[in-house]
């Protein structure tokens, strides 16, 4: 374990994931984490110089349970040192934003409320990035129907004559 | 007031009872009274000539739409190489790639601003029926560009050949020789 690794596991609410979650996620690092974790975590990375490498998003639930994960990765430069933070989440739940710490991650946390209805809390600028803005629902969630699927769609395909004198 | 008085009568003894005539003799008389046939050729021979086409691409397709304007296959060889970046100067939309749903308001737009007449080609599988991104309950896109605008001509691939995308255009030219005015605001 390096010496980043272990102050990152030094963090509350922090432990390091075991070897199969390392084979699992080509990361050399894998964390879990609690939600109110991720700023401190964050704070630690980018003042070692690490650049955030993505934040995603996952429906992991199952007959069996489980619920949201977000996970973010950060890298750096020179080294192939990887670090994957995992965050499992009760769907509907919250999650802090870090834009104030990587400038980067505001679409990221963009994506993740507009496909998986993850609310960013302080999240300045918290829209929908990919779906049009009037959408309804969460499209990458396992229980997603569309509530609305022929929306900006024309019941029929469209002819010159339908246009009319518009 | 005399002359008040003078021209309500005119105008009372000029208006016809139009309430007794068959409405669609009525819609032929208002047409133009003269049709110069021979102009509107010219003009449409004009029009096949030199279509202008939106600058806009929206996914992979737009990629072998560059090829078509390239020097390789030269777009200009039939006078439609002349990518306007306003709709206002457009009068031929190539919708090359995957319509998304964000982006079908806005493609209707622009065609709303384009000026008559106007023309739409529908490149490729994604603008003919949603192409490979068709399934049931799929979230992301349009499912063919004519639930959006009146489509002329489809080239259908994934993404076409450049050659399948100039045999579009020119399929498109000679519907435009052969009279198919496009869609006009107020027809003739
Ligand atoms: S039809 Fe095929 S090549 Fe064209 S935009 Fe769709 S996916 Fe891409």
């Amino acid at each position: 374990m390096t010496e980043l690794a272990g102050r990152v596991t030094s963090l509350d609410g922090i432990s390091a994931a075991d070897d199969d979650a390392v084979l699992a996620n080509g990361c050399q690092h894998v964390y879990h984490s609690q939600s109110s974790a991720i700023r401190d975590a964050a704070r630690l990375f980018r003042d070692s110089d690490y650049h955030l490498e993505h934040i995603t998003c996952l429906d992991l639930r199952s007959d069996e349970g489980g619920g949201l994960r977000l996970s973010y990765q950060f890298n750096v430069h020179g080294t192939s040192d990887r670090h994957l933070l995992l965050v499992d989440l009760a769907p509907d739940a919250h999650a802090p934003t870090i834009v104030d710490i990587f400038r980067g991650a505001d679409w990221y946390e963009r994506e993740a409320f507009d496909m998986h209805g993850v609310v960013i809390d302080d999240h300045p600028d918290l829209r929908r990035l990919l779906m049009p803005e009037d959408y309804t629902g969460h499209p990458l969630l396992k229980d997603f129907a569309d509530a609305d699927p022929e929306r900006h769609i024309m019941a029929a395909p469209m002819s010159e004559e339908d246009e009319g004198d518009g | 007031m005399a002359s008040q008085s003078e021209s309500s009568t005119t105008s009372q003894s000029v208006d016809p009872d139009l309430s007794s005539v068959d409405p669609e003799v009525l819609v032929e008389q208002v047409r133009p009274l003269v049709h110069l046939d021979t102009l509107e050729n010219l003009l449409n021979h004009a029009r096949a000539n030199s279509l202008w086409p939106l600058t806009f691409g929206l996914a992979c397709c737009a990629i072998e739409m560059m090829a078509v304007g390239a020097s390789r296959f030269d777009l200009d060889r039939i006078g439609a190489g002349v990518f306007r970046p306003s709709a206002r100067q457009a009068d031929v939309m190539i919708l090359a790639g995957t319509i998304s749903r964000k982006m079908g308001p806005v493609i209707k737009t622009l065609w709303d601003q384009m000026p008559s007449p106007k023309w739409a080609i529908a490149m490729g599988g994604c603008t003919i029926d949603g192409g490979p991104f068709k399934y049931p309950g799929q979230y992301a896109i349009i499912e063919g560009a004519d639930r959006i605008i009146p489509v002329d001509v489809y080239v259908p691939g994934c993404p076409p050949r450049p050659e399948a995308l100039f045999a579009g255009i020119l399929k498109l030219k000679e519907k435009i020789k052969a009279g198919e005015t496009g869609y006009r605001r107020n027809p003739a």
